[in-house]
This record gives C-alpha cells, sequence and structure tokens, in this order.
C-alpha cells in the first residue's frame, strides 16, 4: 500500500490528550484525524519526550 | 414670580462601559470593557484666600478656585481580553504554537495554533476615553458619563480572580481635561 501524502489525512491515537482540529481536546485513548505531517510530528516529540524522561 | 419646575431624577442600575486607548498620539479602536457593577465620581476644588490685614486682623475677603480635580473609580462584570489586559498592566498579543508542541493547558497541538495571550505588566500607564452608557431604572432618562481622557489604574485585586461567583475588576481613574472638557454627562430620553 503507498504511503500517504503528507497532507492526507490519518488517523492516530491519542497517548497524551490532543488538541484536535476545531480546538477540542481529544482524550488519551481516543482516536483523531490529522494530516500525514502532523502524524510524523507527534509521534517523533512523543518519541523525544520519552528519551528525555527515561534519561531523567 | 414662577418657580421654576426642576426634574428630579433619580439614578439606580447598571450599563456597560467603553473603553478607548489613547497611545500618546491618537485614539485607538473602541471596546466594550464589561457591565458596569458600579461608578463613582468625586470632584474636588482647590481654594486659596485672601485676607485683609487693613484693620490689624485678619479678615478673608475673598475665595480663588485655583484647582478642580476630578477622579473616578469603577467596577465591572463580565470579563474579556480587552478589560482583563488592562486590569493586568498588559498588553493583547498571540502566541503561535507549532504541531507536536505542549499547549498552555497540557494539550498537543496537532495543528499550528495561534492561541491570544495578554503579556501582563508591560503596560504601566493607560490612558483614553471611558463612556458608561447607564441604564437607569428610576429615572426617566439614562445618563451616559464620558471623560474624554483617563488616567487610569487597576485598583488593587481582580476580585475573585477564580471563585464559585462572578469575578469583577477595579480600576481608578484621575481626569484629564483634553479640548477643553473634563467630562460630560448626556441625558438620553428612555425608549
Amino acid at each position: 500500500m503507498a504511503e500517504p501524502k503528507k497532507t492526507e489525512e490519518v488517523e492516530v491515537e491519542a497517548l497524551e490528550v490532543l488538541r484536535g482540529k476545531g480546538g477540542k481536546p481529544v482524550p488519551v485513548g481516543k482516536t483523531t484525524m490529522v494530516t500525514k505531517e502532523a502524524a510524523d510530528i507527534l509521534v517523533a516529540k512523543k518519541r523525544a519526550k520519552l528519551v528525555d524522561q527515561a534519561k531523567g | 414670580m414662577a418657580v421654576p419646575t426642576v426634574v428630579i431624577e433619580r439614578y439606580m442600575g447598571g450599563g456597560k462601559s467603553y473603553w478607548t486607548p489613547w497611545d500618546g498620539t491618537a485614539y485607538g479602536a473602541e471596546v466594550e470593557i464589561g457591565e458596569i457593577k458600579n461608578v463613582s465620581l468625586k470632584l474636588s476644588s482647590t481654594t486659596a484666600d485672601a485676607t485683609s490685614m487693613d484693620s490689624g486682623i485678619a479678615k478673608k475677603v475673598d475665595k480663588v478656585v485655583t484647582a478642580i480635580d476630578g477622579v473616578t473609580s469603577f467596577t465591572t462584570q463580565n470579563m474579556n481580553k480587552e478589560n482583563m489586559a488592562m486590569a493586568m498592566l498588559g498588553e493583547l498579543s498571540t502566541e503561535t504554537f507549532a504541531i507536536g508542541d505542549d499547549l498552555p493547558d497540557g494539550t498537543v497541538a496537532t495543528v499550528e495554533t495561534i492561541i491570544p495571550v495578554i503579556i501582563g505588566g508591560v503596560v504601566p500607564k493607560i490612558e483614553g476615553k471611558l463612556r458608561v452608557v447607564s441604564v437607569n431604572v428610576a429615572g426617566t432618562t439614562n445618563p451616559v458619563l464620558e471623560i474624554p481622557m483617563l488616567s487610569l489604574t487597576p485598583s488593587g485585586d481582580i476580585r475573585e480572580y477564580f471563585a464559585d461567583k462572578h469575578a469583577t475588576l477595579g480600576f481608578d481613574g484621575e481626569i484629564i481635561e483634553t479640548d477643553g472638557v473634563f467630562f460630560k454627562e448626556y441625558h438620553m430620553a428612555k425608549a
């Protein structure tokens, strides 16, 4: 299956409370639609946070 | 001689307040700064006495007004960004957060997010025009108080900033004469 384009919307599960489109919060565990680019950034930043936490 | 008829007005009620900021050279746009909870206006004059000493005993022969001062204080309710910025001696601005940034409330932005913000404590001097449009439930007219130039300071606490009742904002102001006008009170006929 082809990789979605940057602007294409994909479904993501909130690992922390997200502020979705329209400004409404998305609780942890719920899903929301974000662009592929946003999904990649969210994953990268979440990973960086986890690494920082692990380092203490 | 006919005794002139005087219409007695009683004031009671509330109204809305409007503020037009003055940046030192020009007025900005007028904004509503909340419902009026109360307004006080205090005028005072300073006098100098002239005394005669021709009989050896000082006798007052004249009293000259040397200054007129006017101060006002008012309390508003109903918060908006504009009146809160005034109470916080702040400036209205916006802050842009990128995707993945932590937002001020701890949530995470999934789109670029622009959030209004008050930068507090950066405007030490508030000057502008105050307009109080009252709704008088007791009299036959609605007074409108217009002060073209007011030097304003927050009068202390932002009362009940977060509490189980509505917060109020208090201000004190010193009236400054502008273009020969100290302040005006219009009497608008009720609809």
